[in-house]
């Protein structure tokens, strides 16, 4: 069993901005909320807060090494997880069992990915070849339909499986193009795209273009 | 001087008129419509002396009356903005992809702020599923264009310029709204870095069911 | 067998189908569609299918008791009736989430300087002091009582504000009353909420105003409610899991949550399951 088919690519490592942003991620129906400290370190919990459950995607990055729900502005530490205050009771130390629940993250080829399983096998170094250097980002494809069905589309598309799983190997509006796959939801998958055309140039466009049909052609087979 | 806005806390479109004055440092006063229950803006009062079409918002600046959220922007922009006319700018082809847009903004209304009415206030003879439907399809579009264009230029406001502009205030509250309609935003990943986006800006208020950012 | 659910805390109860107002129209109470209508004489009539439902007009809305076997009266609201008083329906507004959080949302006030910032409550205001609360023997209703909050001044340019105080009420699993000082130094406002239960994940909320104000209109004091209510709204339409866990370790209370702590056990005890999730922690 290949360890690296535990790693799911959520999303464009680019996205998710130190000590800014927070970004909504899927994988096999997990939902979580993406966000990284002021110091870059990634973090991928549960979207969910202890307290009441109200999903983190809502809330705020705070004080650099934080993230703090929106309903009671609980504040949970980067690395840990761990309730650090409770804005009710701002004498009271923390309480010791509250706890955001992670996932391990690993940041390669300029993707962030994550492994839901608690235990298992560390990033494998090939993820780091899941996109082959100096390419860009063309876009991330979402598509209504499920993995399995994403997956025996890209071959008649002209897509050959690389040695990492749900990575592929093809070709869009002439340029050549690996696109990682996320089984996102049941009827939902994400398609990172990424090419060796430049950002802005023709070339890409057709990418774009061709994109939108390879999604046109996969919804329209799947639906019947 | 002071702008009367005929205004309802709920109506995105209200919010769209509320966040450009405070963005152009121009004085209003609102003017409450009980929009729901009370259904005041389809009263014949309203329909004789406001607005024909009974709808929010409705803008009165010293014996100025205009309706529409998006003519409103484009009035409030034109008057209010400083000469840089970073909101509604000057070039031809940018004003004419912000007319493309605020036109967006007008289909976003039918659907997206349909279903929200639907599910939220209990329009229910709408067509629902038609409603989402229709999101869906106009926030594909939205999503495609982003996606595309930040990868082409690295710009991530919907024209393409460095800065936001009308255009983007006249699509974002239903975009943001959209799960009180039942419409996911999930399968949209540039449209929700887009509202994350516009949400951080500064000065941004947001209305009720649109946090503004908090304190860092 | 109709409806959603067999909870007889749900079916032999009083359940609000919305304003007495307004009639004749359909509505949606746990799962099923309602027709309301009154007689010449305004006698109200809820026909499900062509089945008479058991149903009254009180307080400005039509109650509907599902089984025909209400377990107890309608609660008292005696604010609703006493001289003086301004009654103002704010209207029913759909929230898509199990009514249960809806309630334990209206209790709390920990989340004002965070959903109602300016407001209710404003950072770093943040703290919430004991407070009572208990559960009535006569009458099995849950009161908070000393409860109090920093409020904001309407000003939101000066960080000036005083304590409000406040005193909640449970009567139902699905309504609850809100108490906070009016204009009459003697005199706690009312606010009324009574959830329509569409279904497990679904409610129409109606507030209700029992105040001594007789200067704001009616549109400013709608605009209000909706204002407050709006900020809720993505809240409570952003729980991971809709329906109110009452059993496990999946949510953590804290001190402050006494009402809740309180709510969510009472509900225990009366066996609700109308509305909660049954899935281990």
């Amino acid at each position: 069993m290949n360890p690296s088919a535990t790693w799911h690519p959520v999303t464009p490592s680019s996205e998710v901005r130190a000590g800014a942003n927070i970004v909504a991620g899927f994988a096999q129906g997990q939902e979580l909320a993406l966000w990284r400290a002021a110091d870059g370190s990634l973090q991928a919990w549960e979207n969910r807060c202890p307290h009441r459950s109200v999903r983190f995607t809502l809330g705020q990055v705070t004080g650099g090494d934080r993230l703090a729900c929106a309903y009671h502005g609980w504040q949970y530490e980067a690395g840990s997880g761990a309730c650090v205050r409770i804005p009710a009771h701002p004498a009271m130390p923390a309480p010791r069992n509250v706890c955001a629940k992670t996932f391990a993250t690993a940041d390669a080829a300029g993707m962030l990915w994550v492994r839901l399983a608690a235990d298992g096998a560390e990033a494998p170094p090939e993820l780091a070849d899941a996109v082959p250097a100096g390419w860009h980002l063309a876009r991330t494809l979402t598509l209504r339909v499920a993995a399995p069905e994403v997956r025996a589309a890209l071959a008649p598309h002209g897509f050959a499986s690389t040695g990492t799983p749900d990575a592929w190997q093809g070709t869009l509006g002439e340029s050549p193009v690996a696109a990682l796959l996320l089984d996102a939801q049941p009827q939902l998958s994400f398609l990172h795209l990424w090419t060796d055309a430049a950002p802005g140039s023709d070339a890409m466009a057709r990418v774009h273009r061709a994109a939108r049909q390879l999604r046109s052609d996969i919804e329209a087979a799947a639906s019947h | 001087m002071t702008v009367q806005l005929y205004d309802y806390p709920l109506s995105g479109n209200c919010f769209k008129v509320r966040q450009m004055l405070l963005w152009l440092g121009v004085d209003h006063a609102s003017v409450p419509v009980d929009f729901h229950p009370g259904r005041e803006h389809k009263s014949a009062r309203f329909l004789e002396q406001v607005n024909p079409l009974g709808q929010l918002p409705v803008i009165d600046d010293e014996g100025f009356v205009l309706r529409d959220a998006q003519a409103i922007l484009v009035y409030l922009a034109s008057r209010y903005d400083d000469a840089r006319q970073r909101w509604y700018p000057a070039d031809p082809k940018l004003r004419g992809q912000v007319a493309m847009w605020l036109a967006m903004a007008d289909e976003i209304t039918r659907t997206a702020s349909a279903a929200r009415l639907h599910d939220a206030l209990g329009y229910t003879h709408l067509d629902i599923e038609a409603c989402r439907r229709g999101a869906r399809a106009a926030f594909r579009v939205l999503d495609d264009h982003l996606a595309e264009q930040h990868a082409a230029t690295g710009l991530r406001w919907l024209v393409a310029a460095h800065e936001p502009t009308i255009a983007d205030l006249a699509c974002f509250p239903y975009v943001a709204l959209a799960g009180e309609g039942g419409i996911s935003l999930d399968e949209f990943p540039a449209l929700r870095r887009w509202v994350w986006d516009f949400r951080h800006l500064p000065g941004f208020v947001g209305m009720s069911g649109i946090f503004p950012a908090g304190p860092a | 067998m109709p409806f959603v659910t067999d909870d007889p805390n749900m079916l032999d109860d009083w359940l609000v189908v919305g304003p007495a107002s307004g009639l004749p129209r359909t509505t949606r109470l746990l799962g099923e569609t309602l027709h309301l209508h009154t007689d010449a004489d305004g006698t109200p009539h809820a026909l499900l299918g062509n089945d008479a439902l058991t149903v009254q007009s009180r307080y400005g809305f039509l109650w509907v008791c599902p089984s025909g076997r209400p377990a107890r009266p309608l609660f008292a609201f005696p604010e609703y009736d006493e001289p003086g008083r301004r009654i103002v329906d704010c209207g029913g507004l759909g929230v898509a989430v199990s009514g249960l959080r809806v309630i334990e949302n209206f209790l709390d006030m920990a989340h004002f300087p965070f959903v109602h910032p300016d407001y209710l409550g404003k950072v770093p205001h943040t703290e919430v002091a004991k407070y009572n609360v208990e559960v009535d023997a006569a009458t099995d209703e849950i009161w908070a009582t000393d409860c109090r909050f920093w409020q904001p001044r309407a000003s939101a340019a000066h960080d000036t504000g005083s304590e409000v105080f406040y005193k909640y009420r449970v009567m139902q699993p699905f309504s609850a009353m809100l108490y906070k000082s009016s204009h009459r130094p003697d005199k706690l406002d009312a606010i009324g909420l009574f959830l329509q239960p569409v279904d497990d994940e679904h409610v129409i909320a109606h507030t209700l105003l029992a105040y001594f104000d007789d200067v704001s209109t009616d549109a400013e004091l709608i605009a209000f409610q909706h204002t407050i209510f709006g900020q809720d709204k993505p809240i409570l339409e952003n729980h991971a899991f809709k329906r109110m866990p009452l059993e496990g370790r999946a949510e953590t209370p804290t001190r402050g949550d006494t009402t809740s702590v309180t709510y969510r056990r009472w509900l225990r005890e009366r066996g609700m399951h109308f509305g909660t999730a049954r899935a281990a922690a």
